[in-house]
């Protein structure tokens, strides 16, 4: 794995083939590990280590991207002269092509170096033996134990670096009774002592028993407590379909000439913030932009978007800093952070006449980006509720929803937040009680 | 090479791996997208490096690197991980038998696509745009082509050494339209277009230009049609739209490395099990599904898999019943058979997990026209939007562009926008009651199929003819 010294020194070399072009150059390594599990027993594990750059080349309002992992120099100077050929063969545009030129260098080379040690081979190994000596014989585990460490490093010929290095640990499980009744839980961190492998099997081995016997109910509108990594899922898609200016420029989201108004329950706050330190301090984007806070939804209020560099000039404004790379995605929040409540999920149960416990959804999708309508299932502990009471498990549902709807009807937020994955990286969110959420089918 | 390959699985042999594969793969790509009648990007990619694959004591240990120079070190961590993963299992791995083959395969290609001039794929897309724009009020165009060059070496301990030369081209075009919402019709089918194992023929052959007008003024119509009523109606699916059928609620159940719930905690396991081969009524008689790896173009075609398994067409469903499921070495070993040659990597990188190749539907007997002619009240639904279904393969939601009416056996010409159709797999299946024939019969590629950790982009191949389904469950949007 490249330190900060040894990727600039590489980006050095690759930049200095440029001759006349404007060029960036994003280094991208990875180190990742992977311990997979089924039926209490490892049956993948696997490891691989990847270094490649991406090379963009501007000229005259012209753009062509070339990836490559050999650092070769003649195979360099060679992909970089062809390159440079065909990008003179684009048609020339109108659409402005630059590549950032400040500030001169941002830089994070923190990183948490317990993480290799705790979740090396022969740990990762351990850890899970010993878990799987603690089940009870009539459970068995499936899931997945990630060491990864990654970084990335941006350079271009206006002279800025920037690098940042990005590990972490995702582990996730699901416990599965002798009668088929499933049970999740999973824990994402960069920092060691936040995966705890034991008290993570528990939690899913306890929601796999009171997972037994699940009833069948019927579809309909239900009241829901939707436990962190089932909010996760939600706001990932929201993120996806809705938060970026582009889609609000493409008509794609349901904040589309609603900017400034009033579009979610005044108890909901959304931000997207690297520098909270229950995310991955990732301070730039893959246009070397540095990345601002955004207050997306501030109590209820939809107040900022995700820009990157072609969709902030489109808009008029300057970019955010939340490229991925794709102008076809345009900006992307990495880092949201839900607001927390002052509720406990015991207190949103016990406050709940009528509803259902949900563990997290499968398979979200979209139906309708504008009016932000998604679909997915329960799965993996779904339970109802009646007079304040878990009273049983039920099978597991569709649903279909308006969520922007959803996010006006969340009755309580508990003041407990945990870290859940997401398309990258990861978030940090509450549980939530929503009212009147709509279920259309039953997986039988 | 073959040296190099051939020394390093003796050097992982002699380390204690007890059996050991190697795959080298270099992997030229080339993306072309246009977007609002300008380039918007092109991006070719090349990569190279090596994925090492050992047993020892019965466990699996798997490493890849970028750097070719460090092979031996990357065999050492394979076997490293094998030997720790050995001292938590209490059951060993075993491997069907195979035959050991030397090998060349190439995919037959009329024109190398990377040998086309950029300037031509380029100006095939604009022109497309062009042809939008010409025909309807629209808010956006776009258009992309995407093209893939694969060179895989396969080494294994047993004996075999086999190259493979694999191409893939494809392409699509895309147009959008504002009013109350907005609507997007896309060609040939959602989500960047159609995918086959062909050069830059299969591109002429889509006939972009062809298409261009018909579906910008079908986004532009979608914008003032009314939304589909909900309500139990006999469909007609079309191909494009099959193909995410297919794949959903019959490619993925089928993988039998999920029946054994290798994929519990992420993808999700399947509703069959290994007992209903022979017995399960997957749907009616009409219905007839194989797994073609051989299937000349299909998006999931090779000469060999990634255990060096030769390409097979495997019987899935016969007549209803389902007979098969996807296998590899190790899963094939249980169910005391051959492998079926499904076990394949997404790249070098990455360990041969079980995945689809070409599922193919096969022809029925009907014309379109039957199809049709067969249905008092329903719609015709074309080109996938939205896909959903749970972790056992059972409830699924589906969402097409466009939904055209039938009534009294004919189209009526009317259309309705956001169709969205729900079920339950075998319910559904066995709904089937007629399938267009051969002349209708076409083969879509999903280069996107994702599964395992790490994620895995699997290329499969579907290929199907329009099917009818009787009293499907429309309209559950909100």
């Amino acid at each position: 794995m490249l330190k900060k010294s040894g990727a600039y020194m590489v980006l050095d070399r690759i930049l200095s083939t440029a001759g006349s072009l404007d060029m960036q150059v994003i280094l991208k390594g990875e180190n990742q590990e992977l311990t997979r599990f089924a039926g209490s027993e490892i049956h993948q594990n696997v490891a691989s280590d990847e270094l490649e750059a991406e090379i963009t080349l501007h000229k005259d309002g012209r753009e062509l991207k070339v990836t490559t992992n050999d650092f070769d120099n003649d195979s360099l100077r060679k992909l970089v002269k062809e390159a440079g050929q065909r990008l003179m063969e684009l048609p020339e545009s109108e659409r402005v092509k630059s590549f950032i030129s400040e500030p001169a260098d941002i830089s994070s080379d923190n990183y948490f170096k317990e993480l290799e040690r705790e979740f090396n081979i022969e740990n990762r190994a351990q850890k899970l033996k010993a878990a799987f000596g603690e089940l009870d014989s009539d459970l068995n585990a499936a899931g997945s134990l990630e060491l990864n460490q990654n970084f990335m490093a941006l350079g271009n010929t206006n002279g800025i670096t920037r690098y940042s290095r990005l590990d972490k640990v995702d582990f996730k499980t699901v416990i599965t009774e002798q009668s088929g009744a499933t049970g999740y839980a999973a824990a994402i961190s960069n920092r060691a002592e936040d995966i705890d492998i034991g008290k993570e099997f528990k939690r899913a081995a306890d929601k796999a028993r009171d997972s037994r016997d699940a009833i069948e109910i019927e579809p309909g509108e239900y009241d829901v407590i939707l436990e962190p990594a089932a909010v996760g899922g939600l706001i990932s898609y929201l993120s996806y379909i809705g938060f970026s200016g582009r889609s609000v420029q493409e008509g794609m989201s349901f904040l589309a000439d609603r900017l400034g108004e009033q579009v979610f329950g005044d108890n909901i706050t959304l931000v997207d913030d690297c520098q909270d330190p229950n995310t991955i301090d990732f301070p730039f984007d893959f246009q070397g932009a540095k990345r601002q806070k955004l207050n997306i939804i501030e109590n209820g209020v939809a107040k900022e978007l995700a820009y990157d560099l072609e969709s902030a000039r489109k808009a008029g404004v300057e970019t955010t800093g939340h490229s991925v790379g794709d102008p076809s995605v345009g900006g992307f929040p990495l880092h949201l952070v839900m607001a927390n409540g002052e509720a406990e999920l015991g207190e949103m149960i016990a406050g709940t006449e009528k509803g259902l416990l949900i563990t997290r959804f499968h398979y979200i999708n979209v139906i309708n980006p504008r009016k932000a309508i998604l679909t997915g299932l329960t799965r993996d502990g779904t339970f109802l509720i009646e007079n304040g009471r878990v009273k049983a498990p039920v099978k597991n549902l569709r649903f279909t929803q308006n969520i922007v709807e959803s996010l006006n009807q969340v009755e309580a937020i508990s003041s407990s937040r945990e870290k859940v994955g997401g398309f990258y990286g990861y978030m940090y969110l509450p549980a939530l009680k929503v009212n009147g959420f709509n279920f259309t089918g039953v997986s039988k | 090479m073959e040296k190099i390959l051939k020394e390093l699985i003796d050097y992982a042999l002699e380390q204690g791996a007890d059996y050991a594969d190697i795959r080298h793969i270099e992997l030229e790509e080339e993306e072309i997208r246009t977007e609002d009648q300008e380039v918007q990007s092109i991006n070719n990619k090349s990569d190279k490096g090596a994925g090492i694959r050992v047993l020892v004591n019965g466990a699996w240990g798997f490493a890849a690197t970028s750097d070719l120079d460090n092979l031996e070190q990357t065999a050492l961590k394979a076997i490293r991980i094998a030997v720790a993963s050995s001292k938590v299992n209490r059951n060993p791995v075993d491997l069907a038998e195979k035959e050991v083959m030397d090998d060349f395969y190439e995919t037959p290609i009329e024109r190398d696509p990377f040998e086309v001039p950029l300037d031509e794929k380029i100006e095939l897309l604009l022109d497309a745009e062009e042809k939008m724009v010409e025909a309807a009020e629209l808010f956006q165009t776009g258009g992309s082509l995407s093209f893939r060059k694969e060179k895989k070496i396969y080494c294994d301990s047993e004996g075999s050494y086999l190259v493979q030369k694999l191409y893939e081209s494809g392409g699509g075009i895309t147009a959008k339209a504002v009013g109350d919402d907005l609507q997007v019709r896309n060609y040939p089918c959602g989500f960047g277009g159609n995918y086959s194992k062909a050069g830059y023929e299969f591109i002429e052959e889509l006939d972009l230009l062809g298409h261009a007008e018909e579906i910008a003024r079908e986004a532009e119509a979608l914008t003032e049609a009314e939304e589909i009523p909900a309500g139990k109606y006999d469909l007609v699916i079309d191909s494009s739209q099959m193909t995410l059928q297919i794949h959903e609620s019959i490619g993925h159940p089928i993988e039998l490395d999920r029946v054994f719930g290798s994929e519990a905690a992420f993808a999700g396991t399947s509703f069959l099990e290994t007992e209903m081969a022979g017995e399960f009524q997957y749907g009616s008689e009409k219905v007839n599904v194989v797994a073609d790896a051989t299937c000349p173009g299909g998006l999931g075609s090779f000469g060999y898999d990634d255990e060096g398994v030769p390409a097979q067409k495997v019987k899935i469903i016969e007549d209803g019943i389902l007979k098969n499921f996807l296998t590899s070495r190790e899963t094939a070993f249980e169910l005391d058979e051959s492998s079926g040659g499904a076990a394949l990597a997404d790249g070098w990188s990455k360990l041969p997990l079980i995945r689809m190749t070409n599922i193919n539907l096969e022809p029925g007997d009907y014309e379109f026209a039957e199809l049709i002619a067969g249905i008092d009240y329903g719609f015709y639904l074309k080109n996938n939007r939205s896909w959903s279904i749970d972790d056992l393969r059972l409830n699924f939601q589906f969402g097409c562009e466009i939904a055209y009416e039938i009534k009294d056996g004919e189209l009526t010409g009317r259309i309705f926008k956001n169709p969205v159709y729900t079920g339950s797999t075998p319910e559904f299946w066995r709904s089937c009651d007629g399938i267009a024939g051969e002349e209708d019969w076409q083969l879509y590629g999903v280069p996107n199929c994702g599964k395992g950790e790490p994620m895995q982009s699997g290329h499969v191949g579907h290929g199907s003819a329009p099917a009818r389904f009787k009293n499907v469950q429309i309209g559950v949007d909100k």
